[in-house]
């Protein structure tokens, strides 16, 4: 076991703030859920338009946690983790465009 | 069809949630024998995969099981290998790359299905004050069964050279790579095998959404059967995290190990 050499400098505030984006997390996942039985017993336009809404949700919400963490990480001078995390950005967004031009 | 398909997704993902597998290699060949087209089902995949992490995100976040740190670290050579891998699609035949993507699967499930014990024990110098990811660290403690177990990611170089192949393999053969990161965590980098699906449900999130932004401006994905496989999976990724929550360390690894047998199968079926 390396306990001796364990250094933890775990940030007394991280769970409270895990737990707010867990329970923010829960919500939008129940809001998505709803929005998804509108989208599965309605007729007419309402129910692709809905539809978009559920799938566009689904989508962003993973981005959204990565921005708070940049938040999180920048609020805790933890620069090289920031950095990290911008450039695993930047190749998203590099990777996103170059699939979407050679689809074209 | 479309219950059968919300019952399916549920189910895919909940196994997904449990293993750090994403759920997208079971999901999409079940899709493709029961008729869909290829190109319908993985959009439908990659849906299913979103769905179950951000499901699965409350409880990892409130069980502490999750490593955002390690997870970014790791998923920076992943998502540049999938980049170049999906750039270079077509290179290796797809029957080759099948097979090796079979073989991996079975080195993994062995790898940590054999294996015996825990790593990673309780410290009891540790409080639940130290519980959570450190600042400035590729490492952290998670609690277990009323004790705190510190935990670091080592063996860097190989882990993020594990990644980036697992990345590059994923890419040019258009699945999500979560049935290679996990054990590539978990293996390598000794990073515990709760944490290292949590951290890797977390990831196939943000990998998987990424794919179905190109795939939306596409107009690749059909929001109306998306809808019930986003609903299925919602609800499966909740349950398989809430299952991972309740297993001991070695029955995750068990568990994934059978589910990484499960995936090679698919794979030496689907080729």
């Amino acid at each position: 076991m390396e306990s001796p050499s364990w250094n933890p400098t775990a940030d007394p505030h991280q769970a409270d703030r895990e737990r707010r984006f867990g329970r923010w997390s829960q919500r939008m996942v129940f809001v998505t859920m709803l929005l998804a039985v509108g989208a599965l017993v309605s007729q007419g336009s309402l129910r692709p338009a809905l539809g978009v809404v559920v799938v566009g949700a689904v989508i962003v919400m993973p981005f959204i946690r990565l921005v708070w963490l940049l938040a999180i990480w920048l609020h805790q001078r933890d620069r090289a983790f920031v950095w990290s995390g911008i450039a695993l950005l930047i190749v998203i967004v590099v990777g996103v465009v170059a699939a979407a031009l050679r689809g074209r | 069809m479309l219950p059968l398909l919300g019952l399916v997704a549920a189910t895919t993902a909940a196994l997904g949630a449990i293993g750090g597998l994403g759920g997208a290699i079971l999901l999409v060949p079940l899709l493709v024998v029961t008729g869909t087209s290829p190109v319908e089902a993985a959009p439908l995949g990659l849906l299913s995969v979103v769905a179950g992490s951000v499901a699965a995100a409350d409880r990892h976040l409130r069980e502490r099981t999750v490593n955002h740190r390690i997870g970014v670290v790791s998923e920076l050579p992943a998502t540049s290998g999938a980049v170049l891998g999906a750039l270079f699609a077509g290179v290796i035949s797809d029957g080759v790359l099948t097979r090796v993507l079979a073989l991996v699967a079975v080195t993994a499930a062995l790898g940590g299905g054999l294996r015996r014990g825990l790593r990673n024990r309780a410290d009891p110098a540790l409080s639940h004050r130290d519980v959570g990811e450190w600042i400035g660290q590729a490492a952290g403690a998670y609690p277990l069964n009323g004790g705190v177990v510190p935990y670091r990611a080592q063996r860097l170089g190989w882990g993020l050279t594990g990644m980036a192949v697992s990345g590059l393999v994923s890419g040019i053969a258009g699945v999500g790579g979560g049935f290679i990161k996990t054990p590539v965590l978990s293996e390598i980098m000794r990073v515990p095998v709760k944490v290292a699906a949590s951290t890797t449900t977390f990831t196939v999130g943000i990998t998987a959404s990424a794919a179905l932004t190109v795939m939306a401006v596409r107009g690749q994905i059909d929001v109306e059967t998306g809808v019930v496989v986003v609903f299925g999976a919602l609800i499966g990724g909740r349950v398989g995290a809430a299952l991972q929550g309740r297993l001991s360390p070695p029955m995750v690894r068990r568990l994934l190990s059978v589910l990484l047998l499960g995936v090679a199968f698919v794979l030496l079926v689907r080729g």
